[in-house]
């Protein structure tokens, strides 16, 4: 079970917001500009500084550092300085005795700003060359002369909108002055590192000076991998004006607006067959919209290069990436981190190719599924391949051409509902694409009592790493896991730490705990070995004893550290972990980017009532590749979790933006609806594959946070086959979400309006 | 804080007297004043269930029980309850039965739901009438969770059907038997000691409303609207007539009689509504929550006047008629001429909804809403319509549609072109122009204009579908 489950249930699991107040703590909160592109003319801070309880106000002037929080380039600042380019961009931070006043005071900061036009569409800001970085191609074969030999060809367009993350604390931190000039940052983000670096530098301090602890997240999927950084920064900030705490917490309505979420993509794809229905040829161009500054973009359209092809070997591939730039906030991480978009294209294409070809669908999927041995794009080679595998469970275990009969049969029998369904196999790469990340350290220290402190720099929120990595220790260590804690995730304790993302949080901060837990294996074995005076290669450490051949010697776990200390033995031991085999050449666009794949399949069931538009998820049933799973309740809950997050991105989840102004229209959760337990399938089933193994990851498991995402993106092909079944004549585009208006327009062959961002 | 007047309420087992502003939102006196954490901030606007909690009313001698959103919840409608958070369910040591049930399947990831969602399940338990697998997950439908997929939620709604469900004896007051299961603490065996409500506080929804002043019912509409503007000009609190727990609702001169303080879970569970709107009990579930259902009443939805509101456009297929009253008197009008424009009505200055008054007759009555999320979602368009069958053709017929106008709009012309002709497709195709050109609907968050205008359409035919099958009316549908 989760270690976090006991508290959670109890309510006694502290989020930034529930934390004991220090004394004298003021309240922070943001004006951001209520336009999509300006030029400040003036910031007026007076009127804000009269306002009542108003004890502080501050702006890009008061930035002692460099006013600078883009990581991976260098193009947005915290408050802004002299202009904004997306609405709810940060201008100035008001602080007050209550959160009422600083609100207040945050609406009396008079702001003079010369409007300029904004720029909203992707496209057109490729046009206009509007890039966040030079475009990127990755090719593979000679993509022309394939085309030449195709017997098919077909060609179009595919849109995919935005997602918001809806994790339900919204972005929160709080800043205390310590002695000396210091701060502790108590921060709701995915990357504690990323906050001390950044704030030290927009202080001017040095990291020393930053503490960021994290104890938890009340969910993150991605929007506080960079997204966490500015709030925290402006909390310290005022803290190290005022001397005083300072708590900044977003409203829900304040973190919809001011903060980034999935990247909507518009692409062109080109898929080129044999008369076979083996892929020859496929090419495709991304626009990513990337909203006003890089962020995150770059590093996720490279994940969008990776997962262009699916989980389908295809021969020859020209792929193309542009990171757009527009007036819209910032659009960042979230869970598959571009992944998702690119394969929702290629799906499209071959759904296309289906169509075109009067073939099932899953019929050419099953034709040109990865194997062991083949190439990907950028050069590399699969390596425990269960591509095949996965699906073949599927079909078999859910028997799918019975489920297709029964859909056949029901479609035949109803005028106005139809069934669809939908195959989906999936193939996701695990390491962060940028090598650099691709680290973790570990502290352990075990007590004189036998209890173990575990800390390493993953970030709990919800994915149960806590849980992780006491299981790894425990294992490592041979002892039951009640005797293991782990620490709040704190700069002091591991330093340079990556993000808790990429689905490598367990894999990375695992595979450095176990490593440290070796190391006090190793000392205390042969401490064991001197005592008992047998050689050292005789004995391990389990089931909580010293065992010499397989059977306990008198050395149980306490007395074995008590008297390993009173022998003076070291029992701390920091370790760290870097990924091997990883290497990827950005010039050739070629190498070894991951570490891994993860494999699975899953077969998606719906009923569209075609009279009214509305439809519903019956059921998804699901094979998926997990390696030796760490601890299995946790990782069905990541599966079924991501699985409802894809299903609700593909088919439900609609973010709009106003298009002449850039404002975000679906601004509340009246507006913007995330699935709730009625929208979510009846019937979900997850079977994990047996007797596999993953020698690239600790204790053979696999990362599991962002994989199953993709699941969710089979609903849509099966809404589509549902529809069909009504309506099958009509050209139908694709552009996701699926909502009930493009449903009930497409179902009654009706054009509607064109869609947004 | 001494201007306002004393508030007094048992918070857990803990008497509480509070001179926070009576506007003040219950959440904001929860989590900024007292320091209850356990009570999460999701949204502020009844949409997610992080805040949910359990407020017990004395209704007769009896302490009824409801999960509420305390961000829907003012301080000063308070007084007299007793409030029960997250703290005040949990046992000094281990956990109670349902929190173990949670843990044990895995449904808290993050953790930031679970709160809400065990009060939730636990007013479940005190005060469900349909105590399944189903009505476990319908307790729920209010509550947000972004991790688990819900999967393991529904595998929690199983086991407590399975296992917590059981009740000797089965009737209503279950508040000894959850004692004794562990599930509620001891303290709520002392509601004796339930803080009284002073008498001048009890009446007041009868007294002459104050000019000016904000009138709130039950708040889930209003606050959301204010919340730019917290703790200011404290509105002016409606409490239910008497504290009973039956709702007013007499039958006079063959009509049925709603008082406006009416809530939508009374109007869920309503057996008289039911001989009018068979499918009233399902029609509320996929509008709002529990939480929300016992809190939002029927005079302040239509006050509100959305123009896409679901009970609105119901009431308007039932003839429905207001009775308004002031310190001037009563007065009496149809709920249509009482939608003037854009959320504009004929409510004077310092006049409420007093009542509803619906025909008591007997007509077939279907009701259709689409929104982008089928559950607890705005309807892009919704349509209601009664109508009566003499032998192949059609009697009486009145339809109501919201979504297409700036009121939730009576339709006048396609109602007519039906009444007496005879029940085929081409009468209904007929009708269905008519409503064309009555309609005028916008582009807006909530879908475009010839979305709307198509699915209007749609709903129409659906009417007919689903009141009068087998008459081979599908081939309307083209």
């Amino acid at each position: 079970m989760n270690v976090e489950t006991h508290f959670h249930v109890r309510g006694e699991s502290p989020f930034v917001d529930d934390l004991p107040e220090p004394a004298g703590m003021l309240f922070a909160a943001v004006c951001a500009s209520p336009v999509a592109h300006a030029r400040i003319v003036s910031i007026d801070t007076e009127g804000a500084r009269s306002s009542p309880g108003v004890r502080g106000v501050f702006t890009a002037r008061d930035i002692p550092g460099d006013n600078q929080i883009g990581v991976i380039v260098q193009d947005e600042e915290l408050l802004a300085s002299e202009a904004v380019h997306f609405v709810g961009q940060p201008l100035a931070l008001v602080v007050a005795e209550s959160i009422e006043e600083a609100e207040r005071g945050a609406a009396a900061v008079g702001l003079e700003l010369e409007e300029r036009p904004g720029l909203f569409d992707p496209r057109l800001a490729a046009e206009r060359g509007e890039l966040i970085v030079p475009s990127r191609t990755l090719a593979s074969g000679d993509v022309d002369a394939a085309f030449e030999r195709c017997h098919t060809i077909v060609e179009g367009r595919v849109d995919s909108g935005g997602q918001e993350h809806v994790y339900l604390e919204t972005q929160a931190a709080l800043a205390i002055p310590l002695e000396g000039g210091r701060l502790r940052i108590h921060s709701g983000t995915q990357a504690p590192t990323a906050v001390q670096r950044t704030t030290a530098k927009l202080l001017a301090l040095p990291m020393t000076a930053v503490e960021v602890e994290v104890m938890r997240l009340g969910g993150a999927f991605g929007g506080k991998e960079d997204q966490a950084t500015p709030w925290s920064a402006l909390a310290a900030l005022a803290a190290l004006h005022t001397g005083r705490a300072v708590k900044l917490v977003l409203s829900r309505e304040d973190d919809l607006r001011f903060t980034g979420k999935r990247h909507p993509y518009s692409s062109d794809y080109k898929l080129g067959l044999d008369e076979a229905g083996g892929i020859l040829a496929f090419e495709a161009t991304y626009f990513q919209n990337a909203g006003a500054a890089a962020d995150l973009s770059p590093a996720i359209l490279e994940r969008s290069l990776f997962h262009s092809t699916g989980a389908y070997r295809i021969p020859s591939v020209r792929i193309t990436g542009h990171s757009c730039r527009t007036n819209l906030p910032p659009f960042t991480a979230f869970r598959g981190f571009g992944g998702p978009q690119a394969v929702f294209v290629i799906e499209c294409a071959l759904t296309a190719a289906a169509e075109a070809l009067g073939l099932p669908r899953e019929e050419l999927q099953r034709r040109n599924l990865l194997e062991n041995g083949d190439v990907l794009p950028f050069g590399m080679e699969l390596e425990g391949c269960r591509a095949k595998r996965c699906v073949d469970e599927v079909l078999e275990r859910y028997d799918f051409a019975a489920v297709r009969e029964r859909a056949r049969r029901f479609n035949d029998a109803h005028s106005f509902e139809k069934r669809g369904l939908s195959l989906m196999p999936i193939c996701f790469g695990i390491s962060f694409t940028n090598k650099t990340l691709n680290q973790a350290g570990a502290l352990v220290h075990v007590y004189t009592d036998g209890t173990v402190q575990v800390s390493t720099g993953a970030v709990e929120m919800g994915q149960g790493v806590a849980t992780k990595m006491r299981a790894v220790a425990a294992r490592t260590l041979g002892i039951d896991s009640s005797r293991v804690s782990i620490t709040t995730t704190s700069t002091t304790t591991v330093a340079n730490t990556s993000p808790t993302a990429a689905s490598s949080g367990a894999d990375l901060n695992g595979k450095a705990t176990e490593l440290a837990c070796q190391r006090i294996v190793e000392r205390l074995i042969a401490f064991a070995a001197r005592r008992l005076d047998v050689p050292a290669g005789e004995l391990t450490i389990e089931g909580e004893a010293v065992q010499r051949s397989g059977r306990a010697t008198e050395l149980c776990w306490e007395t074995l550290v008590s008297s390993a200390w009173l022998d003076r033995v070291n029992l701390s031991a920091q370790a760290h972990y870097a990924t091997p085999r990883l290497d990827y050449d950005r010039e050739r666009e070629s190498g070894r980017p991951f570490a891994y794949h993860v494999w699975g399949a899953a077969l998606t069931e719906v009923t569209v009532d075609c009279l009214r538009g509305v439809y519903r998820v019956d059921s998804v049933r699901i094979v998926h590749d997990a390696g030796k799973s760490l601890e299995p309740l946790v990782d069905r809950g990541q599966v079924e979790g991501a699985l409802l997050q894809g299903i609700g991105w593909i088919a439900l989840e609609e973010l709009r933006f106003d298009e002449a102004t850039g404002r975000l229209v679906t601004d509340s959760l009246a507006t913007y609806k995330a699935p709730d337990i009625d929208f979510a399938p009846e019937s979900v089933e997850v079977h994990f594959l047996e007797d596999v193994d993953n020698p690239a990851a600790v204790m053979h498991s696999k990362g599991v946070g962002e994989p199953p995402l993709l699941y969710g993106i089979g609903a849509y092909f099966a809404l589509r086959d549902a529809a069909r079944a009504y309506r099958s004549e009509e050209a139908w585009t694709f552009d996701a979400p699926l909502t009930t208006e493009k449903m009930l327009l497409a179902l009654c062959g009706v054009p509607g309006p064109g869609s947004c961002s | 804080m001494s201007e306002h007047p004393a508030v007094r309420f048992l918070l857990n087992g803990e008497v509480i007297e509070t001179h926070a502003a009576p506007g003040r939102l219950a959440l904001d006196h929860l989590r900024r004043d007292l320091r209850i954490v356990g009570v999460k901030e999701g949204c502020r606007e009844g949409d997610c269930g992080a805040c949910t909690v359990l407020l017990g009313e004395l209704e007769g001698e009896r302490l009824v029980y409801r999960a509420v959103p305390a961000c829907m919840l003012l301080v000063g409608q308070l007084q007299g309850t007793h409030l029960v958070t997250i703290e005040g369910l949990t046992p000094s040591a281990g956990l109670n039965p349902l929190q173990r049930i949670v843990a044990e399947e895995g449904a808290t990831q993050c953790g930031f739901c679970t709160p809400g969602i065990l009060i939730a399940w636990t007013a479940f338990l005190l005060g469900s009438k349909q105590l399944t697998r189903r009505g476990a997950i319908k307790a729920i439908s209010g509550n947000l969770c972004r991790c688990t997929g819900y999967a393991s939620l529904r595998r929690c709604a199983s086991r407590i059907a399975e296992e917590l469900v059981s009740f000797e004896p089965p009737g209503p007051i279950r508040t000894g038997a959850l004692v004794e299961k562990g599930i509620l603490p001891r303290f709520f065996l002392l509601a004796s000691f339930l803080p009284r409500v002073p008498d001048q506080l009890a009446d007041r929804a009868k007294a002459g409303p104050v000019a000016e002043s904000m009138v709130i019912a039950g708040g889930t509409d209003l606050l959301v609207r204010f919340r730019e503007r917290p703790g200011e000009a404290p509105p002016r609190i409606l409490n239910r007539p008497e504290l009973s727990p039956v709702i007013r609702k007499v039958r006079v001169n063959d009509e049925l009689v709603l008082d406006a303080m009416t809530t939508f879970e009374e109007l869920h569970d309503s057996a008289d509504l039911r001989q009018l709107v068979p499918r009233i009990a399902t029609y509320l579930e996929l509008i709002a929550s529990p939480p929300i259902r016992a809190r939002a009443t029927l005079g302040g939805n239509i006050a509100n006047a959305s123009p896409a509101a679901d009970v609105d456009v119901i009431l308007q297929a039932l003839d429905a008629e207001l009775e308004l009253r002031s310190k001037k008197g009563k007065r009496r009008l149809s709920l249509g001429e009482f939608h003037l424009g854009y959320k504009e009505t004929a409510l004077r200055p310092g006049e409420v909804i007093d009542e509803i008054h619906l025909p008591l007759r007997q007509r077939r009555f279907n009701f259709e809403k689409v929104s982008r999320r089928r559950w607890l979602d705005v309807a892009a368009v919704n349509s209601a319509i009664s109508f009566e069958v003499d032998g192949d053709r059609f009697g009486a017929v009145t339809l109501a549609v919201g979504g297409v106008a700036p009121i939730p709009l009576r339709l006048s012309r396609a109602p007519v072109r039906l009444e007496g002709e005879r029940i085929e497709p081409e009468t209904i195709e007929a009708a269905a122009e008519l409503q064309d050109e009555e309609i005028a609907p916008i582009d807006d968050v909530r879908g475009s204009a010839i979305y709307k205008r198509l699915l209007a359409r749609r709903l129409f035919y659906a009417h007919f579908l689903t009141l009068l099958p087998g008459r081979g009316l599908e081939r309307v549908v083209r």
